[in-house]
């Protein structure tokens, strides 16, 4: 998983860390980083020698530094033609110190060419004479240094950069409109100097494929705490006045062991445009491409929860209700042997009885957990979104994720196992994002179906459990300190710690097992470097040898003496 | 008569002298001083001459037998001479020749290693216990907590053996010496049920998985397991075994450090990275991946490493490819 560094700021303080500071800590909790990314932040004295640096260090390194003083925030106030060359513009641009005469032509600022003065100006990434980008028209990534030249006859000595120049993407289409408020003059590396961490998630870490998770295990592992906690992290439901979700719509779960819960909002009235620039830059850091504000906004809080989310164009599920005034009920169900479903990829899908669908009254809807369907699929004209947050039976959706062949980010989180703690909160965040980015309204409630909750996990730990387990000696109250910074709820009752899991993890099991699962969490806070080496002082099993092995190696060293040579290859 | 003798030495001493080997000697010797040669009957003719020639001619003929007989002595031994010096000039001996090669046997790198490996764990009271490469569904995966369809089975692609249809236990290759870890359980509880013995077991083996072979990964290679049970055994004390260990394979001041990581039959589970014995501090980039496996689970703990891995840190090899080369060495 791909996460920008200025993101997970947004949870947590990490202020006097390096980049690599921050890498090494998860990679020793549990959360290897295999490539760190520098997207304009300054990059290690070792690395700074451009990208790849043949220097060796601990993380493998790639990426561009933004220089302070020679690439800023700047903003054009008008589009000029170029006298010379008609497909050449020039930018009347202020760069927060002086007007510069800046030449393009870059397509995305083209229509406004000799529209005179702008009425609201246009705020780009202006680099200077001698600042070092990556060659826009080169194949790949190759570092130049912008210098003075004549292009047809105007000189020209800086620009105003597209994403590949500035080691964003590759994108090199058109420069990047930064959104209206980013402050004219400002180093870029101020205003979004990024990093990338790419973070391995094992199995056991699915809970952590979000930023908010890396955010919570970096905050335990550092003893700072979240910005947030993150249990009030949600937002909260609309008290708007519009007609409430639970008025319009309704829910039927027919397999709960497959589908525990499932949970539905609705936003009024979005106008669907592009996000603002910042949160396009970040989906795209983490590898996702913007589509536009509400598709972005499913993807966004999926990627800062972990609970994937499913946006229907509310007005489609009511044109296929015959009644206006008939409420919508979603139905999940197991599919019928050789049901078909178009998927939004525009593939005719043949199902069988193991995929679960989210369907209404009608037909289904979408491949439940793995791909949407593609009549509701949000469109440009869409006004009406009802959201879908649910939590699926993982093992089932990794069957159907393979069986179809679409791995997919929300795959590949629902078929690790998604708490359905989140599937509520994850609607509550994707339609704050929708609001906030699209300018509609939330309808009051949400339609929550929620038939199969699962069991607090509960695990009851002595200090002699500790002691025998880990080899330290902690007493109740430091290992209760230690697990709450991962949010675990710790109770000390009669020399015993109750430890409750917290409500974002699937992975604390029951019983032995369970003590397990809380003992490691408890060595991994207290960090595996400070458990002490110890020589086992249990009793040594009798000595007997294993004559065959014995015989087998003696043999090798006749052979061997008799001048053969071992050879050793693939079976 | 005076002159035929004459001839008769003319014509044999003519001869002579172009008969260069010892086969034509002889034959020289029996043409010219043999009995029906013609020097002989002119001895065999002395009785029909006077009495006058007799003794002239008698004396002649042995003059001309003694000179023939001198000649071929003298003859026999100018062969006897070329005959050495031809051959001391075409059987001449180059002292300067390489010897002749003795192929000498040798062990590959990887068994060498396995060895050290085997040797540094039975001092340590491991001892080694070999379990089988073809295994089922059940001790490869569901016994060490890997149920049919979990995510975890993603981190290992496993070939399969074709056989009949067996469900959710299907015969493969095992993945991992893990399963051993089960067999060896098994094996030691049986032997008294009521109170099983502590073990303490190396288990060795190749392991097998369906991957692309690149830098970092390879269709099969060696595991060495290590298991310990016992009433009082910590991860602490995995740590110090697993140091130890470390210390003794790549020497004294050699650097490591344990990582959480995620095996699903052990917790905690551990990574250790060892430092790179040749760049040294130079960077972390060098660190080798020597997986081990911590757990505390029924009271004991097991550690998971690759030879081959161990081999390559310690000789520094830079990449995979080729480490099944029957060349390496």
């Amino acid at each position: 998983m791909k996460v920008p560094i200025s993101w997970l700021k947004d949870f947590i303080d990490l202020d006097g860390l390096s980049i690599e500071d921050i890498a090494r800590k998860l990679t020793l909790a549990g959360m290897e980083v295999d490539e760190i990314r520098y997207v304009g932040l300054p990059m290690p004295d070792h690395a700074a020698q451009g990208m790849h640096s043949s220097g060796r260090h601990e993380f493998k390194t790639s990426g561009i530094d933004w220089d302070r003083e020679k690439i800023v925030v700047g903003e054009v106030r008008e589009v000029k033609p170029h006298p010379n060359a008609d497909k050449l513009t020039l930018l009347d641009l202020y760069d927060g110190q002086q007007d510069q005469v800046v030449l393009t032509g870059a397509p995305n600022i083209f229509h406004l060419k000799g529209t005179g003065k702008l009425p609201k100006p246009i705020k780009v990434a202006y680099a200077k004479e001698g600042a070092t980008l990556y060659d826009g028209h080169a194949e790949g990534q190759v570092l130049m240094t912008l210098k003075r030249a004549k292009i047809r006859g105007v000189e020209s000595y800086s620009m105003a950069c597209s994403e590949k120049e500035l080691g964003i993407t590759e994108e090199h289409e058109g420069i990047i409109l930064l959104d209206d408020d980013a402050p004219v003059g400002m180093p870029l590396v101020d205003y979004m100097g990024d990093a990338v961490l790419d973070i391995s998630i094992l199995p056991n870490m699915a809970r952590n494929a979000n930023v908010i998770g890396i955010a919570r295990e970096l905050a335990a592992m550092l003893g700072r705490g979240l910005k947030v906690e993150s249990s009030k992290l949600q937002a909260q439901p609309s008290t708007s006045n519009l007609q409430p979700v639970t008025d319009l719509v309704e829910i039927e779960i027919t397999e709960p062991e497959l589908n525990p819960r499932f949970v539905v909002g609705l936003i009024r009235n979005v106008e669907i445009k592009p996000s603002p620039y910042q949160i396009q830059r970040r989906l795209k850091l983490a590898g996702i491409r913007p589509i536009n504000n509400v598709v972005d906004a499913t993807n966004y809080a999926m990627l800062e929860l972990g609970e994937p989310l499913h946006a229907f164009d509310y007005d489609v599920l009511v044109g296929r209700v015959s009644n206006s005034t008939y409420k919508i009920k979603i139905i999940t169900r197991t599919a019928k042997d050789g049901e078909k479903l178009t998927t939004l990829d525009g593939v005719e899908r043949m199902l069988t009885a193991t995929n679960v669908l989210v369907c209404d009254e009608k037909g289904s809807l979408s491949l439940a957990g793995v791909m949407g369907g593609a009549e509701s699929e949000v469109t440009d004209s869409t006004k009406n979104i009802l959201l879908e947050g649910a939590a699926w039976n993982f093992i089932n959706i990794r069957r159907t994720a393979k069986q179809h062949n679409l791995p997919s980010e929300a795959s590949f989180r629902f078929s690790r196992g998604v708490h359905p703690s989140l599937a509520e909160q994850g609607v509550l965040l994707g339609l704050k994002y929708m609001a906030e980015w699209s300018g509609g309204a939330i309808a009051p409630d949400l339609v929550d179906a929620y038939p199969l909750p699962p069991k607090d996990a509960v695990v009851n730990i002595t200090v002699n459990d500790v002691k025998r387990w880990l080899g330290i000696d902690l007493t109740l109250e430091q290992t209760a300190d230690l697990l709450k910074r991962l949010e675990f709820k710790c109770k000390i009752t009669d020399n015993r710690l109750q430890v409750t899991a917290p409500d974002h993890r699937l992975d604390i099991g029951e019983g032995i097992v369970g003590m397990a699962d809380v003992l490691e969490e408890v060595a991994r806070v207290y960090g595996y470097d400070n458990i002490p080496t110890t020589t086992m002082a249990d009793a040594l099993p009798p000595q007997v040898g294993n004559p065959v092995h014995e015989w087998e190696e003696h043999l090798r060293d006749l052979l061997v003496a008799l001048g053969f040579r071992r050879l050793s290859r693939i079976a | 008569m005076q002159d035929k003798l004459n001839e008769i030495e003319k014509s044999a001493l003519d001869s002579l002298s172009s008969v260069t080997d010892p086969a034509a000697l002889e034959a020289w010797r029996v043409a010219h001083l043999g009995r029906s040669s013609p020097l002989m009957s002119v001895f065999s003719e002395l009785g029909k001459l006077s009495k006058e020639e007799r003794p002239v001619i008698g004396q002649a003929a042995n003059r001309v037998k003694v000179t023939l007989e001198a000649a071929l002595e003298e003859q026999t031994k100018a062969v006897k001479a070329a005959m050495l010096a031809k051959s001391l000039e075409e059987e001449a001996l180059d002292v300067t020749l390489p010897g002749r090669k003795k192929y000498v046997g040798r062990l590959h790198p990887s068994t060498q290693q396995l060895r050290r490996v085997l040797d540094l764990l039975a001092e340590m009271g491991f001892q080694v216990f070999t379990s089988r490469e073809v295994e089922t569904d059940e001790y490869n995966f569901q016994l060490l907590n890997f149920p049919p369809h979990h995510p975890a089975r993603d981190m290992q692609d496993t070939i399969y053996v074709e056989a009949d249809d067996r469900g959710d236990n299907p015969i493969l290759l095992r993945t991992q010496t893990s399963p051993g870890q089960i067999r060896a359980m098994r094996y030691f509880s049986s032997m008294n049920p009521s109170a099983p013995p502590p073990i303490r077991i190396a288990s060795p083996g190749m392991c097998f998985r369906h991957e692309q072979i690149t830098a970092r990964s390879e269709v099969q290679f060696n595991q060495v397991e290590g298991l310990a049970v016992g009433k009082n055994i910590t991860f602490a004390d995995l740590k110090g075994t697993i140091a130890d260990f470390v210390r003794r394979m790549f020497g004294e001041n050699a650097r490591l450090r344990f990582r959480a990581s995620y095996f699903p039959f052990t917790e905690p589970s551990a990574e250790v990275d060892v430092e790179c014995f040749v760049c040294g501090g130079k960077g972390l980039r060098g660190l080798q991946k020597f997986g081990l496996a911590g757990n505390s689970r029924s009271a004991g703990w097991c550690i998971q490493s690759s030879c081959k891995t161990a081999a390559m840190t310690r000789r520094s090899t830079p990449a995979m490819p080729g480490a099944w080369d029957p060349n390496a060495s």
